[in-house]
This record gives structure tokens, sequence and C-alpha cells, in this order.
């Protein structure tokens, strides 16, 4: 908790007692040994906030993101206005060779665009101003942050809405050399200058691999994979991991639902002990007045669940297995929760009755597997079909009278095989945050999941809809496929081929 | 700040001269026109940046001693709490703060009279003061009762009145943990005020953690506590403060034919994925008495069957009912026979649900639940139907619950993980012995070899067997001179999961039978013996004198 | 007026005071700087006239860190406790002497003659509208004695 006075610098009186009572109570000018003083109280009352921030990476917990400085200079020249990073065009922003489709504008190697606005390269580290000043004390000009300038840390420049050189009140100095005037510069102040320092990577994330710039998602992201690397894997660490990669509220502890509302920004679901805002998309999944337990995700962004005692999570339609998980010469099969047939057939080669079903996938990885089923069943001296055999006494192969007429693919593979060390989660891109974090970071789930479990992550992706008129296919040179059947379309010379993808769903009403 | 610049009146003249002379020899070596020794410069510049260079200094040096573990380990006193905390949350250590002991206590009145203990009313005993944080009010009949802090009068037999109120001690600390029986006296007027007495030992007093202490932990704490292997799931447990004395832990998994729950699929194997951890928290079994309200549901020609029911909380992990009395029995009575025991279990509330599917699994487990009838021999006819009180006595082995919501909870639960918690399946013990103890020889205190026999044995952890000879040697180390042990009889009950009760008798060894399919095995049973089912005799003899 | 030339060879310090003038008596006001001056150096006699007075207005023990330096004088003058000449005369000296005593201890041998102590006289005292003034002069090894005009206003 704040506190103030905190210690003696803070104390104006007790800092003045220091200096003996000549200086207190017999010199004259008092005016003059205070203004020395408050600026010297300043100086070590900075030295204290650093010292503060030190003490506060002795723990990852209080690590801080930023490191503060009450005061920096700043100085700005002329020349250098919309210089580097400041007004270049940057590859990704999407200029065009040539003059500009919108306002002719033609960008030339080495100089800044031409723009209004006017800007300053300050160095990457530089993540919030809180306001500039002209000078410390009794400043004339006071530029605060979104109206007089924005610090752009994309471009790590601080970006004016009026250039300093075109107004009165700034102290303009000329730059010379050898005599000769050859800029002007202006020394700016930075009011309470955010500096991301690295403290949390450089002292913690460096120690186990885990590097990144100074974000809360990050820091929540490494504490979670230092816990779980200190105390052992548990279910928190996981939560905390998940929810910090997607940027989706988690709760902490068990909490009551107070009221969702929603501000001019996004939705936001305040809860006894908490405030989580929620992004625009997302789906609220709980609801004013519930009591919430630690561990449970506030939207859709992120559902997680498992299949212990043989359950399917009711959000789960189907899962898809990949060829890590199948152990037969298959690919993506497709189970789901549907009631679906089940097809009952006499191996003619071993007089066996063998069962399968349907199943999303390649209809050559389909039968691979249910082959697979039945070959060791066989193997096995037991196949599927007498496992489904419902006789309380076989006698000889079941036929189809004896076996269930239809099976549930998800929840006959939720109950027999995966219950045990499944963990499953459905995740919707669009709930996610706008910080969700880089992928670079999800080899470290398989360290955060005990070797003998696994994680079953489906992302659902909705891009953008579009309306696209069936006449334009012929011009953009893509021809119009029937989708019901597997395609492929050639790519001949002439087209634009940029070294990127854009992967569209397209639908369409036939008229 | 955590720590915080120290006051400059904590400065010493010394230090603050030692900082003014560094100062004033930079100053003079970067300009040494300018005059350091007294003056403007000195009293402005030098003196203020001294002092705070100083303070500065002394807040650095306890920074450095609170922020490296060798340091603070070398002398924990010196270093700065705050700090110390923020070191060692990076291994997951937080420090234990102090809490209250609390407990009921039973006061006996001389009046049928309705009393009311106001709140803040202090009762002292065992050097400590105990509060009472509500009013409570002693109301003469239950029909009475309106509110959660009324209390009926009960009469005693001794034409006294007694009522039973909550007391919480008024410091924080262990000292408040006052033993059953610990006589209390108000320090205001309570009317018609006879005694006042502990009715059970008070628990959760705790003191706040000192760094030296919380340094102790360190070691237990720093090596992995998860669910890597069997040890790690030991030290996840006892690595918390309220397991740190558990006994004995089993753990039971994949590829272990004790474990069923991972046996559910139509496919005939193992598959992982479950883990079942038998503890004995301690070396016997405890019993616990509460009323039970129960229902009258036949009679017959020996009397009235009851019937009540034991839920999931009433005795977690509960073994058996040991007995069961009316309110007004006298002590020395044996109690009603059980005649009907069944057992279920209640996964409501339980997060994460574990794997569940027969009665047996559940067993023993935080999610038992029973369902019981005995038959009361005193009162030969009823109403089916009626209600009476009565109060029973389970057996059962305690923190089961707790260990199995500290497991399962999720800051220690394993993801994807499906744990079970049970108390470890029990062989109740029985021992005979007959010493032989020569004329010449006095008498052998024989509570203490009972407690050391039991003591014994319930140090053993899953040993499977035991050996009459770990008795004979036990006792032989207890008794002097030419006394000497005959040849001991070991009697062995075990309730199986599955209610079915094994006997075992040898007067060698006892054999945990392995029985998996009923997870009995020398891996999941323990061997409990009771100090009073130590069973001694002496016998005199008359040896000759060599 | 000073030039550069003049302080060669001495270790200067701030001067603590405005109004100087190279010559003659001048009224001096307390101040480091002023709206028409930055601020002054001073070395030789003015520095060692300076170092007397702050030390001599300085209260014993008030400069944290500096237990000796100080002395009783100025607590005397604002409790009341010097009613005539003779008290003030008695208190000065004992407090001049201090003084001296502390200026001669820190002397080094490389310190030029005229900024090291040599006398301390008050040759007379006023009092004044609430007010004592001392005229002192203080002499230096050199040789040079300088007077001073010190009023000291009695209530603080």
């Amino acid at each position: 908790m704040a506190q103030f006075p905190a210690n003696d610098l803070d104390r104006a009186e007790r800092f003045r007692r220091v200096m003996g009572g000549f200086w207190t109570g017999v010199f004259q000018a008092q005016d003059q040994v205070d203004a020395l003083l408050d600026g010297l109280r300043a100086l070590h009352q900075q030295d204290q906030l650093l010292l503060q921030d030190l003490v506060d990476t002795l723990s990852r917990y209080t690590t801080p993101l930023l490191e503060t400085r009450t005061w920096v200079p700043f100085t700005i020249q002329e020349s250098r206005r919309n210089g580097g990073s400041a007004g270049m065009a940057r590859f990704g922003d999407g200029y065009v060779f040539g003059p500009q489709p919108d306002t002719g504008e033609e960008l030339q190697h080495g100089m800044p665009r031409n723009v209004r606005t006017s800007g300053w390269e300050v160095g990457p580290a530089y993540q919030s101003i809180a306001a500039i000043q002209d000078r410390v004390a009794l400043p004339q000009q006071v530029l605060l942050p979104g109206i007089d300038f924005l610090l752009d840390t994309e471009r790590s420049a601080v970006i004016f809405d009026v250039n300093p050189f075109t107004q009165p009140h700034w102290v303009i100095e000329p730059v010379f050399a050898a005599g000769t005037v050859i800029d002007r510069q202006i020394t700016l102040w930075f009011y309470r200058a955010g500096f991301d320092v690295q403290a949390l990577s450089r002292r913690w994330g460096a120690a186990f691999g885990i590097e990144g710039a100074s974000t809360a998602g990050y820091k929540r992201l490494l504490n979670a994979v230092v816990d779980a690397l200190i105390g052992g894997n548990t279910r928190q660490t996981l939560d905390e991991f998940l929810a910090a990669m997607l940027d989706v509220p988690v709760t902490n502890s068990t909490q009551q639902v107070q009221s969702i509302v929603t501000d001019q920004h996004s939705p936001v679901v305040i809860t006894d002990t908490a405030v989580y805002r929620v992004p625009e998309a997302a789906e609220i999944t709980v609801a004013e007045g519930q009591t919430i337990p630690a561990g449970t995700f506030l939207t859709d962004g992120l559902q997680l669940g498992s299949f212990s005692r043989g359950l399917v999570p009711d959000w789960l339609n189907c899962l898809s297995l990949d060829r890590d998980l199948l152990r037969c010469d298959a690919d993506q099969l497709i189970f789901s929760n549907e009631e679906t047939p089940l097809i009952v057939e006499l191996d003619d080669a071993t007089q066996r009755t063998k069962v399968s079903w349907a199943l999303g996938g390649n209809p050559l990885d389909v039968r691979e597997f249910f082959n697979s089923l039945h070959r060791r069943g066989i193997a096995s001296g037991k196949t599927m079909a007498q496992y489904l055999d419902t006789r309380t006494d076989p006698d000889g192969e079941p036929d189809a009278t004896n076996l269930p007429t239809t099976i549930r693919p998800l929840a006959f593979l939720a109950a027999n095989v995966l219950r045990n060390n499944v963990l499953v989660g459905r995740v919707r891109v669009s709930s996610c945050g706008s910080s969700i974090l880089d992928a670079q970071y999800l080899k470290w789930l398989r360290r955060l999941l005990p070797p003998r479990s696994t994680l079953l992550l489906t992302f659902v992706w909705e891009p953008t809809q579009e309306k696209l008129s069936v006449d334009r296919f012929e011009d953009e040179g893509v021809a119009l496929q029937d989708c019901t059947e597997p395609f492929e379309d050639q790519l001949t010379a002439g087209y634009d081929v940029r070294d990127s993808l854009q992967f569209r769903e397209v639908s369409g009403t036939c008229h | 700040m955590t720590i915080d610049l120290p006051a400059f009146d904590e400065v010493s003249d010394a230090e603050i001269a030692m900082a003014r002379e560094q100062m004033a020899s930079r100053l003079k070596t970067a300009f040494p026109s300018t005059e350091v020794r007294r003056g403007v410069i000195r009293d402005h510049v030098i003196q203020n940046q001294a002092i705070y260079q100083a303070a500065r200094q002394l807040q650095l040096d306890r920074y450095d001693r609170s922020s490296n573990l060798r340091d603070i380990q070398a002398d924990p006193a010196l270093s700065d709490p705050e700090l110390v905390d923020k070191v060692l949350s990076n291994f997951l250590l937080t420090r234990r703060t102090g809490a209250a002991a609390t407990g009921n206590i039973r006061i006996v009145i001389s009046e049928l009279v309705p009393i009311t203990v106001a709140t803040g009313t202090i009762f002292e005993g065992g050097g400590q003061n105990f509060v009472t944080t509500e009013a409570y009010s002693a109301r003469i009949a239950s029909s009475a009762v309106t509110a959660d802090t009324d209390r009926v009068i009960e009469a005693l037999q001794d034409g006294t009145y007694a009522f039973t109120i909550p007391l919480t001690a008024q410091e924080t600390g262990i000292a408040g943990l006052i033993r059953q029986g610990t006589k209390l006296a108000p320090l205001s007027v309570v009317p018609y005020f006879v005694t006042a007495y502990a009715e059970s030992d008070f628990v959760d007093g705790s003191n706040t953690e000192t760094t030296e202490e919380l340094l102790a932990r360190l070691d237990t704490k720093i090596p992995a506590r998860g669910w890597s292997h069997r040890d790690n799931v030991a030290a996840l447990t006892r690595g918390e403060e309220a397991f740190e004395d558990v006994l004995h832990i089993s753990v039971i998994g994949m590829a272990d034919p004790e474990m069923r729950r991972d046996d559910l699929s139509i496919f005939p194997v193992s598959l992982g994925g479950r883990v079942d951890v038998y503890v004995r928290s301690q070396g016997r079994p405890q019993l616990l008495a509460g009323a039970k309200l129960c229902t009258l549901v036949e009679q017959n020609c020996d009397g009235t069957v009851w019937q009540f029911s034991l839920d999931k909380e009433d005795a977690p992990g509960f073994y058996d009912i040991r007995r069961v009395a009316l309110p007004t029995a006298t002590a020395d009575f044996a109690g009603y026979e059980i005649i009907f025991d069944r057992r279920d279990y209640d996964l409501t509330d339980a997060d994460p649900v574990p794997d569940l599917v027969t009665t047996t699994d559940a067993v023993f487990s935080r999610f038992q639940t029973g369902v019981f009838r005995f038959v009361d021999t005193d009162k030969p006819s009823g109403t089916v139907g009626e209600t009476a009180t009565y109060v029973i006595t389970a057996r059962y082995m305690p923190l089961i619950a707790e260990i199995h919501d500290f497991l399962a909870s999720r800051g220690h639960g394993e993801p994807a993980g499906d744990m079970l918690v049970k108390a470890a399946i029990p062989c109740f013990v029985r021992v005979e012995a007959t010493l032989l103890i020569p004329n010449t020889t006095p008498s052998p205190d024989l509570t203490t070899l009972q407690q050391a026999v039991a003591d014994a044995v319930n140090s053993l952890e899953f040993p499977g067997l035991l050996y009459s000879s770990q008795i004979t040697k036990v006792l032989q180390e207890a008794l002097t001179g030419a006394a000497s042990v005959s040849a001991i009889d070991l009697h062995g009950e075990i309730r199986s999961p599955a209610s079915v009760i094994y006997y075992l008798r040898s007067t060698e060894v006892i054999q945990i039978p392995n029985l998996p399919a009923e997870m009995i095995s020398g891996r999941t049973t323990a061997f409990l013996l009771d100090p009073q089912d130590v069973i001694l005799s002496i016998s005199r003899r008359n040896f000759a004198e060599i | 007026m000073s030039t550069v030339v003049d302080y060669r060879g001495y270790v200067t310090d701030v001067f603590a005071f405005e109004g100087v003038k190279r010559d003659g008596m001048q009224r001096l006001t307390y101040a480091m700087f002023s709206s028409s001056s930055a601020g002054l150096l001073c070395a030789g006699v003015q520095k060692l006239a300076q170092w007397f007075l702050l030390e001599l207005f300085t209260p014993a023990g008030s400069m944290q860190g500096l237990p000796n330096y100080g002395t009783d004088f100025l607590k005397e003058v604002r409790s009341g406790q010097l009613q005539s000449e003779l008290d003030v005369f008695t208190s000065f000296y004992l407090a001049a002497g201090t003084v001296k005593s502390h200026l001669q201890a820190e002397e080094l041998e490389t310190d030029p003659l005229d900024e090291r102590i040599g006398s301390i006289e008050l040759t007379g005292v006023t009092f004044e509208d609430g007010k004592i003034t001392l005229r002192t002069t203080i002499g230096s090894a050199a040789g040079t004695v300088h007077p001073i005009l010190v009023p000291i206003g009695v209530t603080p």
C-alpha cells in the first residue's frame, strides 16, 4: 500500500533540517535554499523509485513491466523531423511503388513521407510518456498524450500534432558547426517516461529460455511456466498459461459475478473481487449472480474440459485425431458426436464380423482405420464387434441383431479411449483478446503437460465475410470450382505471385 | 517501499562523515579549485548528498542482506521480512500468517434458566483469553430456539445444566490450542455459572511464521512437488503445513494391480491416467462422536430398528461405526449393535469429478457415504417413521477430505489428471502376549509397554507383513532383568472396500493377502494397532539363580 | 570587482552574500544569487570571514553528522539571556574561541595566509529595535585585519 510521507525525502522540513540552523534560520534568501533542496529531493526521490524497481525485481511476481523515470530530457533536432522510423515508409505499411493510388504521393528511398504531423524517433525502449513539457518547473508548454502527441511504440517515435519548431514558447537553440548554424534543436522534458528495460526477460525469462517484450501477458505466461517448473504442473498453471497465450479472462479464485456491462470500449464482467474486460466479439459464458469457481474461463474464447468419466463436454461437437495420435496409416479422422449407424459386415477372409461407422476425413484413411481396428482385434483374440456384442453369453460371431444399431463416435472415443489422459479445448479465435502472444511460446504447452497426457486444442476461425460477385471471378483469374469435391487450380504465369497466402472460405447462394 | 529509506536520524555521524569525505574527495578531484572543507558548497551540496548517500547505503545494506538466499540463511534476523518474502515467492514459498485458535466450550450452570452470553465475553483458560464473537442465548427448550446463536440447555445427571458455545482466542498463536477438558473462567459475570471446560481440543491456532521457520521449509519446498513420480506426490502433500505430519502415503497408479479405476474401457487393458493415494495420516484411527437424527424403520423381537446415514462430510473416509448410544447413556455403555451397513458415494460439488463408477472404488474416500441400521434393545416398540437422536461414534482416519481437496485443487491438481485420496485400507491388529516375569522383579508398567508396541506397529509404513518378532523385540527392550516374552498371538481384521471382513491370525507373522481385485495388498493396507488392543498378561516364574 | 586573475592559486567557495564591492564598507544581504547576479565566488579573507560567520551563527549540533560544528551564540542571543554588553562580549568570545579553534584545526600547510584565522575581536555592541549589532574585526595570518558589522535579529 502506497504511503505518504514514505520517508524523509517526502518531508521537506526534515530534509531542510540536515543543513543546520544557519541556512534554515539565519540565511535570509530562503527561497534559494528551498529551490536547491527541492531539486535535490526530486533527484533523490527518482533514485528511490529506481531502487523500488530494483527491489520489485526480486520477485518475478512483482517485477515491474516498465521502469519509470520522473523527468527525462530529450533533444529533438529540426532536421530529424519525420526521420528514421518516425516517418519512413516501412515494409508492410501498405504502400506501393510509384505514386500512391489515393494520394498520388511518390515515396523516395531514404526520404520521409510527406505527412502533416511531425515525428521524431525516440528509440524502442520508450513505452509510455505521461506528458511533455518545455521545462521541469513553471512550464509554458505542457503536451498531453493522445491530444497533443502520440507515442507510437510500433515506430518508436513521438508524433506531435503540431511541429514544436513552429510554436512560440519552446526554447529553440541553434546548433553550430564551424561557427555556422546548421540546425535548430529543442530540449523536451518527458514526464514519467516508462521504459521497457526487459527486466522480466533479462532476470527471469532468460534463465528459462522464455524471452519477450515486457507485457502483462508475457509476465503471466512466464510466471505460469516457472510456477510449473518449480512447483509442478497443475491445472492452475495450465489455465494461466492458456489464458496468457490467448488473452482470455479466467478466474483465479471463487468469485460471484456482480454485473456484466458494456462501457465505451467493450463488455466488462465485474465480480466481487475482480473486473475483466472482454473482447467485443466474445460470448460471455457466465451470468450475473452466478458463483464461479477458480479456473473458470469467462468467455467462449477458450473452453477447456476433459473426457474424465467418459463424458463429452457439451460444447464439443466433434474432434479430429491426427497422425500423432493415430496408430495406423491414417491421418486426420473426425469423430462427431452424432448418432451414427453402425455398419456390420462379414470379413470374407476370416469369416469374422467387422464393424465400422462413418468418420470425417479422407475415405481411404477411414477405411484404413477400421481395417487396422479389425486386424488388431483378431490378433488380440477379440474384435471390436465382439466387444460391442450385446449378448450376455455370446456364442459365435455377433451379427447385426446382436449389435447396437447406432454409435456416437466421439462419445465412444471419450468413454473408451480418451477418458484417462486427454484434456480438450476449443479456442474461438475471434473471442480472444488483442494481446494474444506469439505462437513461439506454444512450445511450452507440451512441457506444461504431464508426459502421459495431452491437450487437444481445436481452433475455430471465423473468416471475415465478403460478398463477391460471381461475375468477377473470371477477372480475378480464379475459376469457380465445385466445392463439393476436392479441387486443384493451376496458377499460370502472369499472375501476381506473392510470398504470402490467404485462405478464404467461399460460399454462395445460387439464384 | 519494502525497504524504505531509513530516517535521517537513524544514520550515524560516522556514516555521514564517511559519505561526506567521499563526496568531498570526488568533487575536489573533478573541480580542484572548489572549496569543499566548509562553506556553501559543503553545506548545500556535500552535506545533503552525504546524508542521503549514508541513508541510502544503509538501505542498500539491508537490501543486500535480504535479497540473496545465502545472506538470508546466514542471519535471518538481519533480513527484512518483506524482502525475504519476495525472494522466496520465486520458489512458491509464502509466509504463513498466524491464526487465532477456536473451539467449543461447555458451560455448566446451576439452574435451568435462559442465559445470554454477550458478544465479547472473555473467558480465561490455560493462560490465554478467549472471547465470544457473537452473543449466544441459552434456551431452556428447543422450541425456543430461533437463531443460529441459540443453544439448548441440557440437563446433566448430577442435577446441573450445560450448554455449548464457541470461543476464539484473543491472540493469534499456538498458545490458544488448549486441550480438551481445560477449565475456563469468565472474566465477567455469567449467571448461575458453575464451571466451564473445553469440549474438545481447540484447533486452527497458529503463529505467524518467522523468517527462520520459513527458511526451514525451503529445503522441502524447492524439490519438485508434483505428480512426476510417487515420492513427488508425497512431497507435494507433506509440503503443505497442515499435512506435514502425515505418517504414510502410498501412491497407486497405472500398471499397479490394485488400480481398478483405469480399467473402465471395453478394451481390457489398464489405460492409466488414474491415481489413488492411500493415506495414513496418523498412527491409529480417530473416534468422532456426533449426534444424529435416526429414524425408526421396523421393530423385531430384539427391539426397534433405527436407521441413520452418514454424508460425505460427517467423517470423511470413515472405516466403521464403533458405537451408537442415546445421549443420556453412561460412558461405560458399549452401544447398540449395527445390523446393516451399506456404503455409497456422493460426487456433488466435486471439482474435478473423479472417475468413480462403483461404490467399492469410493469406499474410504472423501466421497463415501453410508446408511446404517442398529437395534435399540432398550426400546422394544415404537412407530415406524418416528425419529430420535442418538450419539454416533465413527472410526476414521483424519485429513482424508482435506488432503483430497488439496491435491485436487486447482493450484495442485494435475492437468488431465484423476486422483482419489483414500484412507489406508485398515487391518486392525490385536496383539496378545504373556510376559514372563521373575518373582523377584517388579511388574513392568503395562500401559507403557502397550503404547510402545502400538507405536512400533503404527510406525510401519505399508509393510504387508507383521512379524511377532517385531513385537517381541519391542517388549524385550522395555523389560528389565530376566523378564522375557512368551509366544505372541497376532490377530488381524481387514475391512475391505467391498465390505468383506478378512481375518488373519498367526503366532509368527500376519500377512496382508494379495487381493488386487479388491484393492487389498501390502501397498494399500496398513496395520493399525490401538494400545488397548495390546493384551499383555504377566506370568510370574521362579528362575533358578545361577 | 575581482577578476579571474585574483583567484589564481586560491580555492574558491560560493559567496553567500550579495552586494559586495571591491573597496570600502558595504551593507551585504544574505543571498547566493539574485535577479541581477548569478552569484559570486569568494576566496581569501572573504572566505575566511564567511567561514567564521557561518559557524558562529549555526546552532551547535544542528548540522546532522557534524555534532561539534556551530556555537550556542545565536541561541543565547535569541533566548534573551544576553541583557548587557558584558553578556554579549562573554558569549561572543566563548563562541568565537570555539570557531577559531575549529578553523585552526582544519588549516592546511598549503592554505594561503589570508585564509588562515588570526584574530577575532568584538569591538562594540549596539542594542536597537530588536536587533543586536556586533562590531567585529577578523584578522588573518597574513596580518590583515578586516572590520565586519553584523546585525542580528533578536527574535527568530
